[in-house]
């Protein structure tokens, strides 16, 4: 079938006024979930799986991808409100995004997260669309010494993470990485750093950590302000939307951001997470003003926001053209995918295509749909900054806890959540940031995995990462972002960023 | 008799309605089962096979009870975290789960874990087997097994395994290292993170030789040449590739089979009774056997004590076999 009447069948298959409730439902629960803390579209899809059995597969597959990409839109609200990452994917949101809250300007930050948001699950959708087979054989390519070499990329854009000294950005890296460890070893399954405790054995999860650093820790602090002076500092709030000027800095954030986001979100073991980290890193590289960045810049916001949703469009790929889910999320959606009688794999498109096009054009709807539903409730969030702090704090606690308690219904998450916020409020004090400590977690174990895997591959010779094309280009930029920050011309800006930082702190 | 007055009647009485409640209660001895939902941990990952196969029994088992049977994921340490958990809950009924196959029969030996398969559990049913295979991309040059084994002989070490897990920990690993001895050939093993980075992996020919158990979405491939069966690793086989060999057939050796409920030790007799019940009647309803047949999983219907049997022997066979291929792959 080729393109145009695929659209044309996907577009009659949602019009259907019982898929686009249930799209519509989809997007809504997806939006909720993203807001709240811990609970991620994971969580929600297995739960929600049994009650889709009755429904045909078509609407129960739209409504779960609605509940996906809705979760992206959501999970940037606390992130720039409260400094409380919803789900991984919205750690960096937390960088920029909060401190421009602090600064009055917490509507503009959503508003621009909206609007990316919308403008890369869009473009994704179409990208899924046209070229959803041959991006397909771009993700079987990447093997583990493609992989290693990304990660080695994803690590040197660490630096530019950092807002302030990069020596205990380093540190903080090294922590996470070390942490990172914790659990059974990847390739010969022995137990590291677990203690002898059986929690242990599947290592720290990501989420409570990044509540706890970021969301916890700032209780802590603010709690620690009030105590000492009367009341915290907040700003009046400046305007609901972004600034002609807002859209100006963020369009080319949110067109890099798309691209990121897409190519990543093919990659299996990539994905929305990923793509923000790596989306932040080059903002901040191609950025006139580097040192806006962790104060407020809006690029900080709109490109890693538009990555992420953008990565789930990428991420329907490997699934519908392969059946192989390059995540969590899509690994639950190819089992609803099955238990519908549907055979994700390379005979979907052929076999089942109201499924492919159904869903495609379901998801250009629910982006409207969010669009929609998220912009009107910017007024809404932005009421939550005016409740006084003594009422706002035990309840963001409290959606902590019962947060990461969600994840795995597991108590375990929960202290990992109070034992990171306490190091992250410690960590604060002595000027040592967050961001920097979860890259290293999140990538640490995929560099030591795919280094060990790649050296099997290659019986232990190192010319495997020559011989092959992405990994040479991979190694040439490394060398050149290495290179750079030596050369006169861009050292500058290099020890700008530093000492402005010092200035500050 | 002249004593015989009211107190005595009275008493009388009441010692008869007394005894005639008990004889009443005697017949309904037990306490009501279930009274509430039941928590059932499914040990691996939601969206695979065993997660599906897992969710409709639930589905199908619950018509049978009173109260639903919900399903939760506990995945971790290849089920050996969801293992111990079983293990540690209260014998009242109201938590089961998967007892799936590498916690029972492999990581036992491969690392200290904190239950007992033999006597920590009380078997409930044993509800379905996978199908193992061994497959090849299709552009690969072996077209059956005999032919990789004969390449892997004039190649030591360059051929590519690949699986979700490490050899130790993996039941397909077991099996392919009882054959590297007797065929006298070494493999690598590459360990992946699970079945779809080992899949995309095969796919990309960064490994050669994928060991996996079959789903649909594998059918798929295989119907369209994109991979090449050359044998199964277990003593099933998928209808219509009768003629692919098994390892059984030809070397004696297969991977063990098991997907089965359990429950912490202890538990009340007519607690497992109801379960197995249930369980027993849930397997033959028509929309289990449907998603059982989708996902190339068939279905097995042994329960209660015999699976305890079952579980003692596979055991001790699984100790013996590891134990013989340490040894021997010390020595080399």
């Amino acid at each position: 079938m080729d393109i145009f009447s695929g659209i044309l069948t996907g577009f009659s298959i949602i019009l259907n006024p019982l898929n686009l409730l249930y799209c519509f439902i989809g997007v809504l629960i997806g939006t909720l979930i993203g807001v709240l803390p811990g609970i991620g579209p994971t969580g929600a899809i297995a739960i929600l799986l049994p009650g889709t059995i009755g429904l045909g597969p078509v609407p129960a597959i739209i409504m779960l991808a609605g509940i996906y990409y809705g979760a992206m839109y959501g999970g940037s609200t606390t992130s720039i409100l409260l400094n409380i990452p919803g789900e991984a994917a919205s750690v960096v949101t937390c960088l920029d995004g909060y401190a421009m809250a602090r600064q009055g300007r917490a509507g503009p930050a959503l508003g621009i997260s909206a609007f990316g948001s919308f403008i890369g699950g869009t473009l994704s959708v179409l990208g899924l669309m046209l070229a959803a087979p041959p991006l397909a054989k771009l993700a079987l390519n990447f093997g583990p010494p493609e992989y290693f070499t990304l990660v080695c990329l994803g690590l040197s854009i660490l630096i530019y993470l950092a807002a302030g000294s990069i020596p205990k950005a380093l540190i903080m890296a090294s922590v996470g990485i070390t942490a990172g460890c914790v659990g059974l070893d990847q390739l010969s399954e022995v137990p590291r750093f677990t203690f002898g405790i059986m929690e242990f054995l599947d290592g720290i999860g990501v989420v409570p950590v990044a509540m706890g650093l970021f969301g916890i820790a700032e209780v802590l602090m603010n709690i620690e302000q009030e105590v000492r002076s009367k009341d915290i500092y907040r700003t009046k709030l400046k305007g609901l939307l972004p600034t002609v000027k807002d859209w100006v800095q963020s369009a080319w954030p949110i067109v890099r951001g798309t691209v990121v986001g897409f190519f990543l979100g093919i990659l299996p073991g990539g994905g929305p997470m990923i793509s923000s980290f790596v989306s932040y890193g080059i903002e901040k590289r191609c950025s006139k003003h580097p040192e806006n960045f962790g104060k407020g810049a809006i690029e900080g916001v709109a490109g890693p926001e538009t990555a992420n949703n953008s990565a789930t469009g990428g991420s329907f790929i490997p699934l519908l053209t392969l059946g192989i889910p390059p995540n969590a999320v899509m690994a639950i959606l190819l089992g609803a995918l099955m238990i519908h009688g549907i055979t994700p794999g390379p005979l979907l498109i052929q076999r089942n295509p109201d499924i492919f096009w159904g869903v495609i054009a379901s998801m250009y709807i629910g982006n409207v749909m969010l669009l929609v539903l998220n912009l009107p409730l910017i007024g809404l969030w932005v009421k939550v900054l005016e409740i006084p702090y003594k009422i706002l704090f035990p309840l963001i606690l409290l959606f902590c806890l019962i947060g990461a308690y969600s994840l795995n219904w597991s108590t375990v998450d929960v202290y990992f959540m109070i034992i990171a916020g306490i190091f992250g409020y410690l960590m604060r004090k002595f000027g040592f940031e967050g961001a920097p400590l979860i890259l290293g977690f999140i990538l640490g174990p995929i560099l030591e995995l795919s280094l060990r895997q790649s050296l099997l591959m290659s019986r232990g010779s190192f010319q495997i990462f020559i011989k092959r094309p992405f990994c040479i280009i991979s190694i040439i930029i490394i060398i050149f972002l290495i290179i750079s920050n030596f050369i006169p011309g861009l050292r500058r800006k290099r020890f700008k960023l530093v000492e402005e930082a010092e200035e500050i702190a | 008799m002249k004593r015989w007055n009211k107190s005595y009647t009275g008493f009388g009485l009441f010692c008869l309605s007394f005894f005639i409640c008990f004889a009443g209660s005697a017949m309904a001895a037990d306490p009501k089962y279930p009274t509430k939902p039941i928590e059932f941990i499914i040990t691996m990952a939601p969206g695979g096979t065993m997660d599906i196969s897992c969710r409709a029994l639930c589905e199908a088992a619950s018509k049978h009870l009173q109260q639903p049977i919900i399903p939760i994921n506990k995945p971790g340490a290849g089920g050996a975290l969801g293992a111990s958990i079983i293990k540690d809950s209260k014998p009242d009924g109201y938590r089961i789960g998967i007892l799936s196959r590498p916690a029972a029969f492999v990581i036992p030996f491969a690392e200290k874990v904190s239950y007992d398969p033999l006597t920590d559990f009380t078997p409930i049913i044993y509800f379905g087997d996978y199908v193992d295979i061994l497959m090849v991309r299709g552009d690969s040059p072996w077209k059956t097994w005999k032919e990789l084994i004969e390449w892997a002989k004039a190649h030591p070490g360059e051929i590519k395994v690949g699986m979700p897990g490490s050899k130790y920990m993996q039941v397909q690993g077991i099996a392919l290292g009882q054959i590297e001895l007797r065929e006298n050939v070494k493999f690598t093993y590459i360990p992946f993170k699970g079945a779809s980075e080992t899949l995309t992996a095969l796919l990309g020919g960064n490994i050669d030789v994928y060991s996996t158990t079959v789903d649909a979405s594998t059918v798929d491939y295989l119907k369209i040449g994109k991979v090449r069966l050359l044998a199964f690793s277990g003593k099933i086989k998928l209808p219509g590739y009768e003629s692919i060999p098994s390892t059984d057939e030809l070397y004696g050796i297969s991977v063990c089979n098991f997907i089965g409920v359990v429950g912490p030790k202890g538990l009340p007799s007519y607690v497992a009774k109801t379960l197995i019940d249930a369980f027993q009647r849930g397997i033959k309803d028509p929309s289990f056997v449907d998603v059982m047949q989708k996902m190339y999983t068939p279905i097995v219907g042994m329960t209660g004590e015999e699976v305890g049997k079952y579980i003692a022997k596979t055991y001790k066979e699984q100790k013996e076999i590891i134990e013989r291929l340490k040894k021997e792959e010390a020595k080399k």
